[in-house]
């Protein structure tokens, strides 16, 4: 297993809160393409790398810290992919801007994939075209979204911030329900 | 939505993932075939994530969209998550264009064709 820039760079905490400033991703063999995407969806974040990591493998020794999103590209061997998505979502890995308020909530009994879940750490999987059922399976284990490969940084992007949204409203639907029962233009039906 | 007569309406549910599988066929006199096949079978969710797969939906009405949104807000408001998946090229830009896909989880079954390689 390659791991590029494993070692947390100091310059990324702040002094005395010793947390992480800068957003990061860890990126699951990702081809040159795909990670050029992510960093041209991502310019600010710290990207991480790993190479040829299962779950097997990760299990042993594997401490990744916090971390804002996952990227797991998929591989020829399917199950192998599925069972390191399954694998990262249960392993709970919390969003660094999410870390303090984590920490506050530890020690309360809470189920670890939804504590994850909450907290952040997106799993992102790129899959190849046409695979169906591949895509059905990965949002099955956990993941939060697939994009088809070849993917392209503004789909990242806009992937990445709905999911840091939570899935909340936007503008236009926040207040569906009001809007829509003030709606004077609504049609109600019958002749014109 | 291209609907009915086809295969049934396929359901799994493992844990907190709940897949609906949207009938093939057609039926195009019936003006919301996406709010008919949910009926019953996205109540008391919770915090689930539903993933409904478009393999089998051709085109989709501005209502449709509609049934859509408000299926969304309802699993936001319970904690749940909903992600809809394989849908094709003529059905993901019924999203694009209406920028739906920045509000819902949608994960196309074929690769976007690559206009810019820039973000803006």
């Amino acid at each position: 297993m390659a791991y590029e820039t494993a070692t947390p760079d100091p310059s990324t905490f702040n002094r005395g809160e010793m947390m992480p400033s800068r957003l990061r991703a860890i990126a699951f063999d990702l081809d040159a393409a795909s990670l050029s995407s992510l960093r041209e969806a991502l310019p600010e974040w710290k990207i991480e790398v790993v190479n040829g990591a299962t779950a097997a493998s990760l299990t042993r020794d594997w401490n990744p810290g916090a971390a804002d999103l996952l990227v797991v590209k998929a591989l020829e061997d399917v199950a192998e992919t599925l069972k390191l998505c399954r694998f990262l979502v249960s392993r709970g890995i919390v969003s660094t801007a999410a870390g303090e308020e984590v920490a506050k909530t530890q020690g309360q009994p809470t189920d670890r994939q939804d504590q994850a879940r909450r907290a952040g750490a997106p799993l992102l999987v790129l899959v190849p075209s046409k695979h169906g059922p591949f895509v059905k399976a990965a949002l099955a284990a956990g993941a939060d979204s697939c994009l088809v490969l070849p993917a392209h940084a503004k789909e990242m992007a806009t992937m990445l911030a709905r999911v840091r949204q939570g899935n909340q409203p936007g503008r236009h639907t926040l207040n569906l329900d009001r809007a829509q029962s003030e709606d004077s233009w609504r049609d109600d039906g019958g002749q014109g | 939505m291209n609907s009915s007569i086809g295969s049934p309406l396929k359901i799994e549910q493992t844990g907190k993932v709940k897949i609906i599988t949207f009938t093939g066929g057609k039926a195009r006199d019936i003006e919301n075939m996406i709010a008919r096949e949910l009926e019953g079978q996205t109540d008391g969710l919770g915090e689930c994530h539903l993933l409904l797969d478009f393999t089998n939906v051709e085109y989709l009405s501005s209502v449709e969209l509609g049934t859509l949104i408000g299926l969304h807000k309802r699993m936001k408001g319970s904690g749940g998550r909903l992600s809809l998946f394989n849908l094709t090229a003529q059905v993901f830009e019924i999203f694009a264009v209406t920028r739906l896909q920045t509000l819902l989880g949608i994960c196309r079954e074929e690769a976007a064709i690559p206009a810019t390689s820039s973000l803006n």
